[in-house]
C-alpha cells in the first residue's frame, strides 16, 4: 500500500517539476499565439466595428471580404510580389553564390558588403529608397536622365510602377540573405563530383545543370519557401514607401489586415482576412515541413 | 579563356555589389549636403562635410529615448525568451511525462502562425490587459518562442547520454544538471538563438506601431517612421541624417560581430 502511495507522490512531484519547466513558455505561447488564433476564428463570425458591440454574423464577414475587389487585388498583388522577389532574387542569388563559392580574391569583402542591406533597419532602408524614388530629383530619375530618358516618374505614386518599386526594394534588401543561404547549401555539394565531371570533359554549363543544380535543389526549395513566407509577411517597406497605394496598387494581404483594423476600424473583416492569411501561410509552412523531411535531389 | 571568365565574374560582382551599397553611400552623402547641393547631380554624390543636418535631425525628435526604449525592449525580450525556451526545451528533451509529444507538436504549431494574421486579436488582448503604450506589450508576447524551443531541443538531443547518467549518479538534480551541464554545452546554440531573437525584436515595426501611442514608449523604428512622416517632402538632407544615425549603430555591430550574425541568420533562416 505504501509503495503505491509513494509512486503516486513521486508522480505528482514529477508532474510539478515538469510544470515548473514548461509553464512559463506555455503561458506566453498560449495567451499570445494560440488564444488569438482561436479568437480570430470565432470573432471573425461576428460583425464588429470599433467601439460597437459584436453582433453574430455567421459567414457574413467572409462574404464581405470575398466580395470586395480590394481583397482580390491584394491577393493578386501578394502573388505578383512573391513571384517577382522569389523569381529574380533566387536567380541572382544563385549566380552570386556560385561565383562567391570559388576561390576568388576579395570574396570576403564582397560577401560583407552584399549583406549590409539585410542587417539595416527596414524603416531606415525604405526611407533611403523613398528618396531614391522621388520624381525628378531622386537617384533613380537622375540616373535615367543621365542616359537621356525623361526621368520624371513618380515611382511610388504611380499605379503601374509602385508594385515593381516595392519588388525592387525587397530584392535589394534580401539579396545578401538569399545568397548566404545558397552559399550554405553549396557547402553540401561535394567538389569531387565536379572534378570527376571535368575530367570527363563536361562543359561548365553541363556541370551546373547535371551536378550542382540537382544537388542544390533542397536549398533552392527552402529558399523559395522562406522568401515566399517573408513576402507574405512584409509590411514595413509597404508602409514606408506607398502606404498600400496608390489606389490599392501595393496593398498586400498583410497590409489589408492592418489597414482594415487600424485605419478603418473594421475589425470583423480584418479578422476574417487574418484567418485567410493564416491559412495560406500555414499551408506554405506545412509544405516546407513536408519537403524538408525527404530529400528531393534524386529526381530529375 | 580563363582570364575572360575571371573578368566576367568580377564584372558581375562589382556591378551587383556596387548597386547594393550605392543607396547606402547615397544616404550618407545626402545627409552631409545642404538642401540646394543635394538636388544637384552628380555633384551631390560627393559629400560636403556639412554636419548641420545631423544636429538639426537630432534636435527634432527624442532619439536617445527611442534608442533606450529599443535597447530595453530587445534585451529584456531576448533574456526572457532564452530563459523560458531553455527550460521548456529541457522538459521536452530530458524529462519523461505524459502528453509530451502532443504538447511539443502544439509548440511546433505556433511556428506556423504568422504574427500578422493574429495581429488584431493580440491587440484586443493587450487592450483588455490595459497594456496599450507600455514596454510590457512589446516584451511579453515574445517572451517565449516556438522556434527557440525547437532549435534548442535539437541541440540538447545531440548531447551524449553518458553525461546525463554521470550527473545523476553524482546526485545532481535536474535543475543543477540543466545549469551546470546542459547550458554550458549549448552555448553556441544559445548565442545563435539570442542573435536571431535580438534582430527580430530590434527590427519589429508593425506591432510597436499598433500598440504604442507616445514617444516615451516607442522604439527607434517607430520613432524614425514618425519622423519621416512629419518631415516628408520638406528636407531630405535632414531625413537622410536621421536614417543615417539610426543605421550607424547596427552597421558598427555588424562589422564587429559579422561572423556570429551571418552564422545565426544562415542557420535559422531568419526572415524579417
Amino acid at each position: 500500500m505504501t509503495l503505491i502511495k509513494d509512486r503516486h507522490t513521486l508522480q505528482t512531484l514529477n508532474g510539478v517539476k515538469v510544470a515548473l519547466f514548461i509553464i512559463p513558455a506555455l503561458i506566453v505561447l498560449g495567451i499570445f499565439w494560440v488564444l488569438p488564433l482561436i479568437m480570430g476564428l470565432i470573432f471573425s463570425l461576428f460583425h464588429w466595428n470599433f467601439g460597437q458591440n459584436p453582433v453574430w454574423a455567421g459567414w457574413h464577414e467572409y462574404q464581405l471580404v470575398i466580395s470586395s475587389s480590394l481583397f482580390w487585388q491584394s491577393l493578386l498583388n501578394t502573388i505578383l510580389f512573391a513571384l517577382g522577389v522569389v523569381g529574380v532574387g533566387t536567380a541572382l542569388a544563385i549566380v552570386l553564390a556560385l561565383i562567391l563559392y570559388q576561390e576568388i580574391a576579395g570574396k570576403g569583402l564582397f560577401r560583407t558588403l552584399l549583406f549590409i542591406p539585410y542587417v539595416m533597419p527596414l524603416v531606415a532602408s525604405s526611407t533611403i529608397w523613398l528618396w531614391i524614388y522621388q520624381p525628378g530629383v531622386g537617384l533613380l530619375d537622375r540616373m535615367l536622365q543621365l542616359v537621356g530618358l525623361p526621368g520624371s516618374t513618380s515611382w511610388v505614386q504611380n499605379t503601374t510602377w509602385a508594385l515593381p518599386a516595392i519588388i525592387l526594394f525587397t530584392i535589394w534588401y534580401s539579396l545578401g540573405f538569399t545568397t548566404l543561404l545558397f552559399l550554405a547549401g553549396l557547402t553540401t555539394v561535394s567538389p569531387e563530383l565536379g572534378e570527376a565531371a571535368l575530367i570527363d570533359g563536361a562543359s561548365p554549363w553541363m556541370r551546373f545543370r547535371r551536378i550542382t543544380w540537382p544537388l542544390l535543389s533542397p536549398t533552392t526549395l527552402f529558399v523559395i519557401i522562406v522568401n515566399t513566407i517573408g513576402v507574405f509577411q512584409s509590411f514595413t517597406q509597404i508602409f514606408e514607401l506607398t502606404r498600400g497605394g496608390p489606389l490599392g496598387a501595393t496593398t498586400t494581404l498583410t497590409y489589408l489586415v492592418y489597414e482594415d483594423a487600424f485605419q478603418y476600424f473594421h475589425f470583423g473583416t480584418s479578422l476574417a482576412t487574418g484567418v485567410l492569411l493564416f491559412i495560406v501561410v500555414a499551408g506554405i509552412t506545412a509544405l516546407q515541413f513536408l519537403v524538408s523531411r525527404r530529400a528531393i535531389n534524386y529526381g530529375d | 579563356m580563363r582570364t575572360l571568365s575571371q573578368t566576367v565574374k568580377y564584372g558581375i560582382l562589382i556591378i551587383v555589389v556596387g548597386l547594393t551599397i550605392f543607396p547606402i553611400w547615397w544616404i550618407f552623402s545626402t545627409s552631409l549636403e545642404t538642401l540646394q547641393s543635394a538636388f544637384q547631380f552628380p555633384a551631390g554624390l560627393i559629400p560636403h562635410g556639412d554636419w548641420q543636418n545631423y544636429l538639426a535631425a537630432w534636435k527634432l525628435a527624442p532619439w536617445l529615448r527611442f534608442f533606450g526604449n529599443s535597447m530595453l525592449i530587445s534585451i529584456t525580450t531576448v533574456l526572457l525568451a532564452l530563459f523560458t525556451s531553455t527550460l521548456a526545451a529541457f522538459a521536452f528533451t530530458f524529462l519523461a511525462w505524459r502528453g509530451r509529444e502532443w504538447v511539443f507538436a502544439g509548440v511546433l504549431g505556433t511556428m506556423m502562425v504568422p504574427f500578422e494574421a493574429i495581429l488584431v486579436p493580440d491587440y484586443l488582448i493587450i487592450r483588455q490587459f490595459g497594456w496599450i503604450n507600455t514596454y510590457t506589450a512589446q516584451i511579453i508576447p515574445f517572451a517565449a518562442s516556438g522556434f527557440a524551443i525547437f532549435f534548442l531541443r535539437q541541440f540538447m538531443r545531440s548531447l551524449p547520454v553518458e553525461i546525463r547518467d554521470a550527473a545523476h549518479i553524482d546526485g545532481a538534480s535536474d535543475w543543477g544538471y540543466l545549469w551546470h551541464i546542459v547550458v554550458p554545452n549549448i552555448r553556441a546554440a544559445l548565442a545563435t538563438v539570442g542573435i536571431y531573437l535580438f534582430l527580430l525584436s530590434w527590427n519589429a515595426f508593425l506591432w510597436p506601431l499598433v500598440v504604442t501611442t507616445t514617444a516615451n514608449r516607442q522604439p527607434i523604428q517607430v520613432g524614425l517612421a514618425n519622423f519621416v512622416q512629419t518631415a516628408n517632402g520638406t528636407d531630405w538632407t535632414v531625413v537622410a541624417a536621421a536614417a543615417g544615425f539610426v543605421t550607424l549603430p547596427v552597421l558598427v555591430l555588424y562589422f564587429v560581430a559579422q561572423k556570429q550574425i551571418t552564422d545565426a541568420i544562415a542557420r535559422t533562416g531568419l526572415k524579417g
